[in-house]
């Protein structure tokens, strides 16, 4: 479990650390304060350095967003990259691409992780390291290299960058990335709902274990009359997810029955399939009314202690702080869960955090957190 | 469980208070002087009993501190019977918030500029004059006319029926008690603190008044 972590140049972040971390972190913040650039660090740092991981933040950031998809990785290797470009600058805090910029993201109380993105000229590079890219025919100005140590492993990725800090997708096409080990598995759900797609794939490994009730309780917070869920191999108009109701002859398909199911589903099905790793999810409180976030903490909070997950959540909503809150007070363990907010002065953010005995001193006389 | 209400929007100067009533004492005080309303008077969302009242208020001091928009914090309450005590009590949370904070609380009432971007402007009164022991109602009797020949009569009457063993209060509401009796016999009897003032029947440019509401001002104006 990650205990602190340390953000230098990385968006936002000039110089950013957190400590303290919790099981079940909450983060909250004005727009602009870093809560996305936070979990794409964190995502980033446990998917070691990941190029399609890398490419896959790249992508969720895009203005036009239409190319973002959970299931990026396979379209990487299919290689429909989109055509346009993406910008590297921005991911630095100087929004620079001079060679030896770097972004720094470590990690040191638990376990000594640490990811260094370095931009460098590419003549610099030993490409040689890099057998994939030999067959570039024309060099690129820039590398972007991915450095990742923990104790004594390295990983090395490398990614080129054009003269004007573009990647050119024409670079990526004949690359084909490495395969990641799948042994931990992490997930990062922004605000675009999960595929159903992704969704299927992931329930393959649900299916008939003991985590299948997991998700059926899941469903049963949005609607009490589910028994049981299934997705269709074949998408049909009716969509892939159909659902059993107590009472009810045919099954009903998921998706007639609102964005609060498909939600709790994308939430329940990624929180089981993260046993050991870590879940990273934008905008929590999307799409669920505040009488199911109790529920839904309460659902995240148990699952994610009892399958070794830690979790880093954001929201802009008070009820979602208080339904937090409250599943906290009824835990026994309490330090189980954790609020931060990020605050920036000037060039400065930091973390203020927030336990769960003061959240229970804020939340019930509404003092603002956020 | 029903969530907890929304936060409402308040300023981001704020004064807290222990009590209801408390709130309205210092907005009389402020409408007498014409202070201008730069600033939120916040009373918990119900009146303390008076055991629990600072240990309460201690650990929300502490979470109000961390506020995103807050910039001046106000702290008003009561000596109770051992000022040292409350003083030492809420110096150690300050400090702990990263305060730098006199060992005696000054007797004009501490206000402290933020240290650090992260924190906030701080005020500390402790009624009634931050330098005895008692509550706000003592500091209302400060505030009863100097010729006034009611209020030795009232106090002389409230010593009568303690000898006698008649009275119901108990000594540490003993000024609560004083000073309702001489509301009591005023034009209008019954007015509360706050209605008091604003009616002059307190008057709000007594020496300690005019102490307090120097101590706003240095604070929030």
């Amino acid at each position: 479990m990650l205990r602190d972590l340390t953000i230098q140049n990385y968006r936002l972040f000039k110089d950013f650390h957190i400590d303290e971390l919790a099981r079940v972190n909450l983060i909250v913040g004005k727009n602009n304060s870093g809560k996305t650039s936070l979990l794409e660090s964190i995502y980033l740092l446990v998917e070691k350095g990941d190029t399609n991981v890398f490419l896959k933040v790249l992508c969720s950031r895009d203005d036009s967003n239409e190319y973002y998809d959970p299931s990026f990785d396979s379209v990487i290797k299919r290689g429909l990259l989109p055509d346009t470009p993406w910008q590297i600058s921005n991911l630095f805090h100087d929004h620079n691409y001079v060679a030896s910029n770097q972004i720094l993201i470590k990690s040191n109380k638990d376990q000594d992780l640490r990811l260094r993105i370095i931009l460098d000229d590419w003549q610099r590079i030993e490409i040689s390291q890099f057998d994939k890219f030999s067959s570039l025919n024309f060099p690129p100005a820039f590398g972007l290299l991915f450095l990742y140590t923990r104790g004594k492993i390295n990983l090395k990725n490398l990614i080129p960058v054009d003269k004007n800090g573009l990647i050119q997708t024409s670079h990526l096409l004949n690359v084909s990335h490495q395969s990641r080990p799948q042994a931990i598995s992490n997930q990062f759900i922004v605000s675009t709902n999960l595929s159903y797609n992704q969704l299927a794939s992931s329930w393959d490994k649900i299916s008939l274990t003991s985590e299948e009730s997991t998700v059926i309780k899941a469903l049963q917070i949005v609607e009490p009359d589910v028994e049981r869920i299934n997705f269709l191999s074949q998408p049909t108009s009716l969509g892939r997810a159909i659902v059993r109701l107590k009472g009810r002859d045919k099954p009903v398909p998921l998706n007639v029955m609102g964005d609060g199911m498909r939600r709790i589903l994308g939430l329940a099905i990624t929180t089981v399939t993260s046993e050991d790793g870590v879940l990273l999810v934008d905008e929590i409180d999307t799409g669920l009314h505040y009488q199911t976030q109790t529920d839904m903490w309460r659902l995240i909070v148990k699952t994610a202690q009892r399958l070794n997950v830690q979790v880093f959540a954001t929201t802009h909503s008070w009820d979602c702080i208080s339904a937090f809150q409250e599943v906290l007070s009824e835990s026994s363990d309490p330090s189980v869960g954790k609020l931060f907010r990020l605050s920036a002065r000037g060039e400065e953010i930091r973390a203020i955090p927030y336990t769960a005995e003061e959240l229970a001193v804020a939340v019930p006389e509404s003092i603002e957190v956020r | 469980m029903p969530n907890a209400p929304k936060p409402t929007a308040l300023k981001p100067q704020q004064l807290l208070v222990e009590g209801k009533n408390d709130q309205h004492v210092v907005w009389a005080l402020c409408q007498e002087h014409q202070l201008p309303e730069t600033f939120s008077v916040i009373a918990p969302k119900q009146d303390r009993d008076q055991d629990k009242g600072i240990s309460n208020l201690l650990p929300e001091i502490q979470v109000k501190l961390k506020g995103e928009d807050l910039q001046t914090l106000g702290i008003m309450v009561d000596a109770d019977q051992d000022l040292a005590a409350r003083w030492q009590a809420l110096r150690d949370r300050l400090v702990a918030s990263g305060y730098n904070i006199p060992q005696t609380l000054p007797p004009q009432g501490l206000v402290c500029p933020a240290p650090d971007p992260y924190l906030k402007k701080l005020g500390v009164w402790i009624m009634p004059d931050n330098q005895l022991p008692g509550i706000i109602e003592n500091f209302a009797a400060q505030l009863v006319p100097d010729e006034d020949e009611l209020l030795p009569i009232a106090e002389d009457t409230l010593n009568k029926i303690e000898q006698a063993g008649l009275n119901r209060y108990s000594a540490v509401s003993k000024p609560k008690a004083l000073i309702h009796t001489w509301l009591a016999w005023q034009e209008k009897p019954g007015k509360p603190i706050g209605q008091a003032i604003t009616a002059k029947v307190l008057q709000s440019n007594s020496s300690l008044a005019l102490v307090f509401v120097d101590w706003l001002k240095r604070l929030f104006i």
